[in-house]
């Protein structure tokens, strides 16, 4: 077992990818020690701040269409909103990509503030559903049930 | 007091007593669906407590993730299927797949306040499945003892649940803060509480002056 040279977690010894923050390690001489791929070597600081260079290589942004296409997938109750989770906690994890990142945060708690709000608007619905059975009487809810 | 926290439970559950357990031959706030939610992100976030990841950055990985929404289909089916008159449930159902629901909550909610964006996250919320397991029989337990009346006080309970109900929207209040007022130093705290003050106003007023007309 060995050290995230980032996130100081104990992981395999040949892990090239922490499990745990993501950041690639590079293993290369027998005795075991780590060293640090070089686009990642600049990650090595006290802010710890991100690199925009080897893992967007290649990674176009998401388009602004995408990213509306599947906020109006979440607003779906329960099917939308576990696509949405998913979809948003993949986006989070991509380190190094901001844009991804950031949408993935967005998404996530526009999730959550929809289901909610669909927890809270089954009480309105189950009042209304009461209200009609009452007001209505039973006719009308052996229709509604069909 | 017990006024207070029937009022408090009214603004977020329709209080059906037929739909509601009982401890000590006393009704509790919410509904059987809503005690179970409760208790599971109560024990979520005492889990995050005892584990000091109650400030984590960063969410699930994606297998934990799909765990985790599996463990939310089961109340979406019951909740949906019974409102739709497809099927009956009982409280027992309610209460477990209500309590599934709950626990998985947390786990996504509290990372995302001090998730960054700009570096690298480094304190995950939840780390391996077996960690999944052990929060399961622990909410599966709590549920089980409370649906058979085995707590002795009510308050316990009804405390548990509505600090746990003020907490969590605190919570949400807060990380919509973060997000929009992402430059705000000071301040934030205040904001999210006065945010949370307009939810409940907002959420009163639909209650007392909207759906009571219906009732």
């Amino acid at each position: 077992m060995k050290k995230c040279p980032f996130c100081e977690e104990q992981i395999e010894d040949m892990t090239s990818k922490c499990p745990f923050c993501g950041s690639k390690i590079e293993v290369e001489n027998t005795e075991g020690d780590i060293e640090i791929s070089g686009e990642d070597s600049q990650l090595m600081t006290d802010n710890r701040m991100s690199t925009s260079q080897g893992d967007q290589e290649g990674r176009n942004p998401l388009s602004n269409g995408f990213k509306v296409f599947i906020t109006m997938v979440a607003t779906i109750p329960l099917i939308g909103q576990l696509v949405g989770i998913i979809m948003a906690i993949i986006y989070m994890n991509s380190e190094g990509d901001t844009d991804r990142k950031s949408f993935g945060k967005a998404l996530l708690i526009g999730t959550l503030v929809i289901f909610l709000a669909v927890c809270l608007c089954c009480i309105a619905y189950f009042v209304f559903v009461f209200y009609f059975m009452e007001q209505m009487g039973p006719e009308i809810f052996e229709q509604f049930q069909q | 007091m017990r006024a207070f926290y029937d009022w408090l439970g009214s603004l977020i559950c329709h209080q059906l007593p037929e739909r509601s357990l009982m401890i000590n031959e006393t009704v509790l706030p919410v509904c059987a669906r809503d005690t179970g939610i409760y208790i599971g992100m109560f024990v979520s976030l005492v889990y995050l407590m005892i584990k000091k990841r109650w400030k984590c950055d960063k969410p699930p990985a994606l297998k934990i993730t799909v765990i985790l929404c599996l463990m939310i289909i089961p109340m979406g089916v019951d909740g949906v299927s019974s409102y739709l008159g497809l099927r009956s449930t009982t409280n027992i159902i309610r209460i477990i797949t209500g309590a599934l629901f709950g626990m998985t909550l947390p786990f996504f909610l509290m990372p995302i306040a001090h998730f960054k964006v700009f570096a690298i996250n480094t304190r995950p919320s939840l780390i391996a499945v077996k960690e999944i397991i052990i929060v399961t029989a622990v909410v599966l337990i709590g549920c089980m003892a409370v649906y058979m009346g085995m707590f002795p006080s009510w308050w316990v309970i009804s405390t548990i649940i509505l600090v746990t109900i003020l907490f969590i929207y605190y919570r949400l209040c807060y990380t919509i803060v973060c997000q929009v007022f992402s430059h705000m130093q000071k301040g934030k705290i205040v904001v999210a509480l006065l945010l949370q003050l307009v939810v409940f106003s907002t959420l009163y007023v639909l209650r007392y002056y909207v759906l009571v007309y219906f009732l």
